[in-house]
């Protein structure tokens, strides 16, 4: 019997999901990484992308977008200011927001410009 | 002595005047279940947000951080001040006691000759404020007039008020909000935003994390998510305020309306028994004279 890792999602509305899961799947800010039951204490920013829970055979798609991943020895909590489950998920509207965000890029500069082009392409390999 | 005609009218506008009060306190008792438990639900985020940034302000103690978020600007001259109101007014003092708070501090402002500027949210606050510290506005946010959700409000909010800093120079930035004790009891508060005030007292114990991208990134970007938290959560206190003011001075109000109606009925069935009395004198006394 492997361990189990508990789990919450949480945005600032409300709390997402919660339970127990065999491994965790966070889109990481440099990179995607599974977290595993006893996992060392780990905190990282989140990039837009896809969260996959890992339960018993069964996986669970969230999107999140923007907001940060805490491992502590009570579990992995994420701090989401979006998420929501991925059959929810609106194409048009990300489309809506790349478009916005380039808008952006044409008025930003220095490491903001980097930043918004950053959150293009993650947005751009979800579409 | 009013006729009895003009007395009868005036007991049937009470009396709506009765049912509208009576509506508008059911409708706020709704709302305010509903702002409670937005309140509720948005706690967990809350907590979480402030336990990390406590946690990562305690990592960061005695390191250089880039950021002027967390630490401020070292001096205090110039200061952002955000007075967040309701939309709509008949919720009793909530709006006024507001206003009254953020005034007091305006006026030590003036006589320190320090500078500060206002941002308003919700109409009463800039109503109210707008004839003295007109000259001190720097903008207005509706809570009501967008599709907005009130995250997305707070999110805007805060991306001004951090981006006027950068640019303009300030050295505080604070919010004042009604914090909600319960119906009957609201309390006008203030909350510090630039620089963020850390509690680090309900933090009970100390992780050190490994951090990915390094400490002072991640400090770079929670710390604006922390402040639009600060503001969410003043915002939905604000909202839950509101509603608990307007239930009480609307029950207030129920009341009087029926204390008046029981007045004006009693001298409406005076005068009507006066009227009476009066009618039969003249008939005696007409018949007598016969």
């Amino acid at each position: 019997m492997v361990d189990k890792i508990k789990f919450e999602l949480v945005s600032p509305e409300k709390k997402i999901a919660s339970g127990e899961a065999d491994s965790i799947l966070v889109p990481g800010f440099e990179g995607d990484f599974t977290v595993l039951a006893s996992h060392a204490a780990y905190l990282s920013s989140l990039r837009a992308g896809i969260l996959r829970i890992f339960s018993s055979g069964e996986t669970t798609e969230y999107f999140v977008q923007s907001g940060f991943a805490e491992v502590s020895d009570q579990g992995l909590i994420i701090l989401a200011e979006k998420a929501l489950k991925k059959s929810e998920l609106n194409i048009d509207s990300i489309k809506e927001e790349i478009s916005l965000l380039e808008k952006k890029i044409m008025e930003a500069e220095g490491s903001i410009k980097d930043k918004i082009q950053k959150q293009v392409s993650d947005l751009r390999s979800l579409v | 002595m009013p006729n009895l005609k003009d007395l009868k009218i005036r007991i049937e506008s009470v009396k709506s005047t009765r049912k509208i009060t009576k509506a508008m306190q059911m409708v706020a008792a709704a709302k305010l279940r509903k702002a409670q438990e937005m309140a509720e639900s948005s706690r967990h985020y809350s907590k979480k947000v402030v336990e990390v940034l406590a946690n990562l302000s305690l990592a960061m103690e005695g390191k250089e951080i880039s950021s002027k978020l967390l630490k401020g600007t070292g001096s205090s001259k110039k200061h952002l001040r955000i007075v967040a109101t309701a939309e709509r007014g008949l919720c009793g003092g909530f709006n006024s006691s507001i206003v009254k708070m953020a005034k007091s501090e305006f006026e030590a402002f003036i006589s320190k000759e320090e500078e500060f500027q206002i941002i308003t949210v919700g109409k009463k606050g800039k109503e109210q404020l707008e004839r003295e510290y007109g000259n001190w506005f720097l903008k207005h946010f509706n809570l009501t007039d967008s599709d907005q959700s009130t995250y997305e409000i707070a999110g805007s909010i805060s991306e001004f008020a951090i981006d006027e800093f950068d640019k303009s120079g300030f050295d505080t930035v604070k919010i004042y909000f009604n914090k909600f004790q319960s119906v009957i009891s609201q309390i006008p508060s203030a909350q510090m935003l630039i620089p963020t005030a850390v509690d680090s007292s309900d933090t009970e114990t100390l992780v050190s994390y490994e951090y990915e991208p390094d400490e002072d990134e991640i400090l770079d970007e929670l710390l604006p998510k922390a402040i639009t938290n600060y503001i969410y959560t003043a915002l939905l206190e604000n909202a839950a305020s509101e509603q608990g003011a307007r239930m009480s001075a609307m029950d207030n109000a129920t009341r009087n309306a029926g204390e008046m109606i029981e007045k004006l009925t009693i001298q409406y069935n005076r005068s009507r028994q006066a009227a009476i009395t009066n009618e039969l004198i003249e008939i005696i006394s007409g018949a007598e004279a016969l």
